[in-house]
């Protein structure tokens, strides 16, 4: 891993998520939406609070994975494990909203119809690409 | 073999990551720190849940200057 992101006092990814819980919230304050903003707002300080707690040294392994603080290759093996039963409970998950869609008629005027089949498109689409991937680095 | 022979192999690893470490007299905290990992890979490796990378397999052979064979052993059963 890069020095410089080794160096932030949480990881990148927490980092990217913080930075869009603050933005939202900033923009809510700036469209005058308070209750918006004390949301994200909070979603922001929690989640800043759950990382720090999550990146100190005598931290759980457990912790540190719902926290998305991988610390050592050992974290990211079990992360990857966690997020591969996420993904196929995920594509299962979509694959029975498009049946339940697909009995219910909901025809092509229908958000829900549009909603469920991008969800499915992107879903099986990045389920593609990161086995080209996987099979290309392994 | 022939193509319809199915070989059912067990394998373990075995590791004298244990044994190093306190003859070195250091906690699991101290080499973790060391080794730049978490005290629970290094307790995951020492009771055999975890088998580290070839890196990290390497950076303990490094500091307990033994070599990986001497550190890890693997038993087909």
């Amino acid at each position: 891993m890069l020095k410089s992101v080794e160096r932030l006092p949480v990881s990148a990814i927490n980092l990217v998520m913080l930075s869009a819980f603050l933005l939202g919230a900033l923009i809510a304050g700036a469209l005058g939406s308070w209750t918006g903003a004390a949301y994200l707002g909070g979603l922001c300080l929690v989640g800043l609070a759950g990382a720090l707690y999550a990146r100190r040294s005598g931290s759980r392994d457990v912790t540190r994975l719902n926290a998305l603080e991988w610390r050592d290759e050992r974290d990211r093996t079990l992360a990857k494990s966690g997020f591969a039963v996420v993904g196929a409970v995920a594509l299962l998950m979509v694959l029975a909203q498009f049946i339940v869609v697909v009995l219910t008629d909901a025809g092509p005027d229908s958000p829900f119809m549009w909603v469920t089949l991008s969800q499915m498109l992107i879903l099986y689409t990045a389920w593609g690409i990161a086995n080209s991937v996987a099979v290309r680095r392994g | 073999m022939t193509p319809f022979m199915v070989t059912s192999m067990l394998v373990t690893m075995k590791s004298e990551v244990r044994t190093l470490r306190t003859a070195a007299g250091l906690s699991q905290g101290a080499l973790a720190a060391a080794l730049g990992v978490s005290r629970q890979t290094i307790n995951a490796i020492e009771t055999g849940r975890y088998d580290p990378s070839l890196r990290l397999a390497a950076q303990l052979s490094r500091y307990f200057k033994q070599s990986i064979e001497e550190i890890f052993d693997v038993e087909e059963r």
